[in-house]
């Protein structure tokens, strides 16, 4: 026969609740710490590429002005400055001649009605645009009118700005009035 | 038995201690780093754009070195090809006759007025040119001008008479202010 003992002098304590825990929390302490670390880590190396990527940036800049600079110099050197001014007189003949005034007088041709006749035209070139001063003479408030709206409607010619509109006092002119003009004139 | 486990719980203790101050100083840094003032995107992006603009530059500015001597040798070549001061006037005056005569047009007056241009090789004349004639040979006397191989420049015209009148054949008087250029020498 047999008979179960307990001869043990003190109570059983089982420390299962305390590993359980205290194994979770080291879990979750280490799972924590392992986020934290990735994060100082990409946040370390995305910095440390933001700033090398400004400091090349940087030094590019400053290569690219030293450049500019030993450029500068070169042109400014007399003989370099004497040739770009030399050219850029010739080129400004170049352009005033080319200037197509047969395309000009076909264009008028377009807007002027009868009654309305050219006095006076000076096309003159600034920053590539071609600005008219034009004076024509009208022989009736009718013809004037009819003149500036074909003008305001024209396609070549625009920025159309009326600077005088005077009547004509002589009695034997056909001219009734004269209008002077200030626009622009492009063919594109 | 229990003494041994009393160690070991202290050391347990001691680790997750460890871990968890571990992660505090670890938060705290990570939070100071994502707070800590840095340069911003927009002052980098302000200067690569800056830099793209300054080496635009540059290329252009090296093209022009590199273009030079082409340069230098063209306005020769312009300069060389304008008449010379000294046989200027006669050039001129039967160009612009036979420019007319081929036009039609009767040349009634031709003024010229020669000015030095400082610093350069260039004498420059300014043309008043008074013409009769109609509408059509007016436009084909300015045609001529502007395909002729010398420089005329006309910077504008005054007309008595109807110019757009072309129509009839009413003669029309214009006076053309032009300018053309002579080769000092």
């Amino acid at each position: 026969m047999r008979v179960r003992l307990n001869l043990a002098t003190n109570a059983l304590q089982t420390h299962r609740r305390f590993i359980v825990g205290a194994g979770a929390l080291a879990l979750l302490g280490s799972l924590t710490f392992a986020g934290l670390g990735w994060h100082v880590y990409a946040v370390r190396k995305a910095e440390a590429e933001f700033r090398a990527e400004a400091a090349g940036t940087l030094g590019k800049l400053a290569a690219s002005e030293q450049e500019r600079n030993e450029l500068e110099r070169f042109f400014t050197q007399p003989e370099n400055a004497r040739l770009h001014d030399r050219a850029a007189f010739l080129n400004s003949i170049i352009d005033a001649r080319s200037f197509d005034w047969t395309l000009m007088f076909m264009d008028l041709e377009q807007v002027l009605p009868g009654g309305v006749r050219v006095l006076n035209i000076e096309p003159v070139q600034v920053k590539g645009r071609i600005l008219v001063r034009l004076r024509v003479g009208a022989s009736s408030e009718e013809a004037k009118l009819k003149f500036l709206r074909a003008l305001e409607s024209s396609k070549e010619f625009s920025s159309v700005q009326l600077v005088n509109d005077k009547t004509v006092n002589n009695s034997n002119q056909s001219d009734k009035e004269t209008l002077e003009l200030a626009l622009v004139y492009s063919r594109i | 038995m229990e003494r041994d486990f009393k160690f070991r719980k202290r050391l347990i203790l001691a680790g997750l201690t460890l871990v968890i101050g571990a992660d505090l100083v670890l938060g705290a840094y990570s939070w100071r780093l994502s707070s800590a003032p840095r340069t911003p995107r927009e002052q980098l992006s302000a200067e690569t754009q800056q830099l793209e603009l300054l080496r635009a530059d540059i290329r252009r500015a090296e093209q022009i070195k590199q273009n030079m001597p082409h340069t230098k040798e063209d306005c020769d070549k312009f300069e060389s090809a304008l008449r010379p001061e000294s046989a200027g006037y006669s050039a001129v005056t039967a160009e612009l006759g036979a420019i007319a005569s081929k036009s039609s047009l009767h040349i009634d007056d031709l003024a010229f007025k020669q000015k030095s241009i400082p610093n350069r090789n260039i004498e420059v004349v300014d043309l008043d040119v008074t013409v009769n004639g109609d509408y059509a040979s007016v436009v084909r006397f300015i045609n001529g001008l502007q395909r002729s191989e010398s420089v005329y420049e006309v910077d504008g015209l005054a007309v008595a008479g109807d110019l757009q009148n072309k129509s009839s054949n009413a003669a029309v008087r214009v006076q053309l202010h032009m300018k053309t250029y002579f080769r000092a020498v």
